[in-house]
């Protein structure tokens, strides 16, 4: 294999496909990229074995064929390259030979036969989605999914196909995200659980160039393309709890508060209740909400907005951090916050949003 | 002796249930009044006001015997919530003056005034600006003991009551000490006091005089706090809830009669002690977050295995469950073992974020259960598991 790329193109194409190397590998062929030169393109392969993603770069094949490249050291040596062409080819005993302006390294290498293959994804169900809507919608949703390995599930977003749309879920079992997204086109229908991981990275790679993804789903596998990117990742076995169960039907009280006075409150008064698990107590009065937290060895936090309320005056407990979680990713001015008891959970939503949905349950009062 | 600059309150709220009744019922002021677990007649009085006190009718009497003395009392059942809402605001009140407090039952608390008496004008206008406060905004009177510890100042709240305020000095006590019973010092008891008269010790200044190597020799650790005690002296600071120490861990093990590597007797056994866990941290409001398993083989080898939970728990069915595995792998050697043990570490206070999917109904069970079992003892209600340990195994339990 020999082929001539623009140090930037490949640069980028080689730090995309990084996001699916393994930082701790036991198996040395997982900290490579596979790279395949024909039809002038380079493709730059990457993959952990969970996710695998492929970055297509423009390049001058002077010789089709494939090889392999330690993933950490060519990123940091196409970093500190200038910028100009770079010519890179590979020798029988695997030594890549990367030429650019004065520089001349080689570095050793695996045979691409020992890269393992990319899944082939058959097709069940597709859809094809607009960019900055699925972008957005993983920032919506991505964000309250579970940290606990042990309870996988709870690590993946749901994806709900049917002929009504896209719906992606995500819950840690403390707080529930519900955000309807519109497709462009949609076949068939099914349930699928994507890693949280897997969809946060697609969202980090994607450019933020105008344009569609395309989605293929089959038995145990998901595959995306965007242009020059695409990304395979496997599917979460197992059932995802049952969400409707806990979005609350029926309300007593509403509260309309302003986004931006709201996420600055609770950022101030959760630096006295970060010390009491995050605790905060919010209190309305008429047209007033108060928000306050104590702390035994900190001290105590006093703020009020102005809201509007209808219903009773109520009192609720809530941990800071997921209320703070939302309101980073709600862009309308206010919000709408449904109530229906202390222990009952609330329901946030963009106001006069009905797409998004957070339910979050409250914590103790006293 | 303690420092003389201490400045400590005892704070106890007169005749608490029937007082706060009173308040919220004012035509049962004067009135003989007696709170009541229930209107059943196997109830027990829990809180007596001071005009049944003069028929001879006091807490923990039965509900038949306190009727008998005083047949026209009033007789209230308790609310419990009520009691409760009191407390805090008076707790509360107690607060503004120091931040050191430290709640001793719902009707009690000691108050560190060392720092603060000053900027009230002293201890004694202190303890007046308690009570005032505390009458102002609920109506309810309370008894105050100032002394420069905590053991002398539950003498003083002891001294004159109800709606009292008084104050022991360290010059006080020699004479006061003169002619004091043992059994006003807190922290002795009817066996103890028996135990020092045998030694011819009647008194406070008597016990105060008491070599202190013989009361050790007598009493074991005990006889040092005694010897302090004839002498005033107790160090014990007053601890606000939030400066109590978490502990660090809670376990319970047994030694079991025969050695073993029956895994259904052993996990019986495990789920037996994985209750008694949970029951303990749920006492002291505390969850854990780490799983751990203790054995002992037969050549008295000691291993451990630990697991850290997904999400914290006082629920002694999922410390069971968490533990089982680790017990298997200590088996797996295929040793028996004489000794099996849990325990939960990583304990904190903090209160848990609720969860979406939780089952409320296991926690009401398990409150429930809770509740029954501090009625009628610590295995009136058990997993049905559990059934087979007690009476086929004849395992003695310790810890």
């Amino acid at each position: 294999m020999n082929v001539i790329c623009a140090r930037k193109d490949l640069y980028e194409g080689v730090q995309i496909a990084s996001r699916a190397v393994s930082a701790r590998t036991s198996l040395p062929i997982l900290g490579h990229l596979l790279m395949t030169a024909e039809d002038d393109r380079l493709c730059i392969t990457a993959t952990d074995l969970e996710i695998g993603l492929e970055c297509y770069v423009e390049a001058k094949v002077v010789e089709p064929g494939s090889m392999t490249a330690p993933a950490k050291i060519i990123a940091e040596l196409l970093g500190s390259l200038p910028e100009t062409d770079v010519a890179i080819a590979i020798d029988n005993d695997y030594n890549v030979s990367i030429k650019c302006a004065a520089s001349d390294f080689s570095l050793k290498s695996l045979p691409p036969e020992e890269f393992p293959m990319l899944p082939d994804v058959v097709e069940e169900t597709s859809f094809t989605v607009d960019r900055d809507i699925l972008i957005s919608g993983v920032k919506k949703t991505a964000f309250a999914v579970g940290a606990d390995e042990s309870r996988a599930i709870l690590t993946g977003i749901l994806m709900q196909i049917n002929e009504n749309g896209l719906k992606l879920v995500s819950t840690d079992t403390h707080r529930l995200c519900v955000l309807d997204v519109p497709l462009i086109e949609s076949h068939g229908a099914t349930n699928a659980i994507v890693p949280g991981r897997a969809l946060n990275d697609l969202a980090r790679v994607i450019p933020e160039e105008q344009g569609a993804v395309s989605v293929g789903i089959s038995a145990s596998q998901i595959k995306f393309t965007a242009d020059d990117i695409v990304m395979v990742s496997r599917l979460i076995e197992g059932q995802f709890p049952n969400f409707e169960r806990v979005i609350p039907t029926e309300h007593t009280k509403t509260l309309i508060i302003p986004t931006q006075q709201f996420e600055q409150s609770l950022r101030r008064a959760s630096i006295v209740a970060r010390d009491n698990a995050n605790r905060i107590i919010a209190r309305t009065d008429n047209g007033n909400l108060t928000i306050t937290a104590e702390s035994g060895s900190v001290g105590s936090a006093h703020e009020e907005i102005e809201i509007v309320k209808q219903g009773e005056d109520t009192k609720m407990a809530f941990s800071a951090r997921y209320l703070l979680d939302v309101l980073g990713v709600i862009e309308t001015e206010a919000i709408e916050m449904e109530l229906s008891g202390e222990v009952n959970q609330a329901l946030i939503r963009p106001q006069g949003q009905y797409d998004y949905l957070y339910v979050v349950m409250p914590m103790q009062v006293s | 002796m303690d420092s003389p600059r201490r400045i400590v309150f005892l704070l106890d709220m007169d005749a608490f249930f029937a007082s706060v009744e009173t308040r919220e019922r004012p035509e049962l002021a004067g009135k003989p009044v007696m709170v009541v677990g229930s209107a059943s007649p196997r109830s027990v009085v829990c809180a007596a006001n001071y005009e049944i006190r003069k028929f001879g009718v006091h807490s923990a009497m039965s509900y038949i015997q306190a009727i008998r003395l005083c047949p026209h009392a009033e007789v209230i059942p308790a609310q419990p919530a009520l009691y409760r809402q009191a407390s805090r605001n008076v707790f509360s009140i107690c607060e503004t003056l120091t931040d050191m407090v430290e709640i001793s039952s719902i009707d009690e608390c000691y108050m560190d005034m060392t720092h603060t008496a000053a900027r009230f004008g002293g201890a004694e206008e202190a303890g007046k600006l308690v009570k005032k406060l505390i009458y102002d905004r609920e109506g309810l009177t309370c008894t105050i003991g100032i002394a420069p510890n905590k053991l002398l100042a539950k003498l003083a709240a002891g001294l004159q009551k109800p709606d009292g305020l008084s104050q022991i000095t360290t010059e006080d006590l020699p004479k006061l000490f003169e002619t004091l019973p043992l059994i006003s010092l807190y922290g002795i008891g009817a066996k103890t006091e028996a135990k020092l008269r045998s030694m011819g010790i009647t008194t406070a200044a008597s016990l105060g005089r008491a070599s202190r190597y013989r009361l050790q020799k007598a009493f074991g650790v005990l006889g040092d706090r005694l010897a302090d005690m004839g002498r005033g002296i107790a160090e014990s600071p007053v601890v606000p809830y939030y400066a109590r120490p978490i502990e660090k861990s809670i376990s319970h093990e047994t030694t079991l009669e025969e050695d073993t590597s029956d895994m259904q007797q052993l996990g019986r056994m495990l789920h037996y002690l994985a209750e008694q866990v949970a029951y303990r941290l749920r006492k002291k409001g505390l969850t854990t977050a780490t799983v751990g398993v203790v054995g002992r083989y037969s050549n008295l080898q000691r291993t451990t295995r630990s697991h850290t939970l997904a999400e914290r728990t006082d629920d002694g069915l999922v410390l069971y469950q968490a533990a089982l595995p680790l017990l298997e792998d200590i088996l797996s050697t295929g040793s028996s073992v004489r000794l099996v043990g849990i325990s939960a570490a990583g304990l904190t206070d903090e209160i848990l974020q609720p969860g979406l999917f939780n089952d409320d109904k296991r926690k009401t069970l398990i409150e429930t259960i809770d509740t029954i079992n501090e009625k009628l003892g610590k295995t009136a209600l058990k997993p049905a598991s559990l059934l087979k340990a007690h009476k086929r195994d004849h395992i003695t339990f310790k810890g």
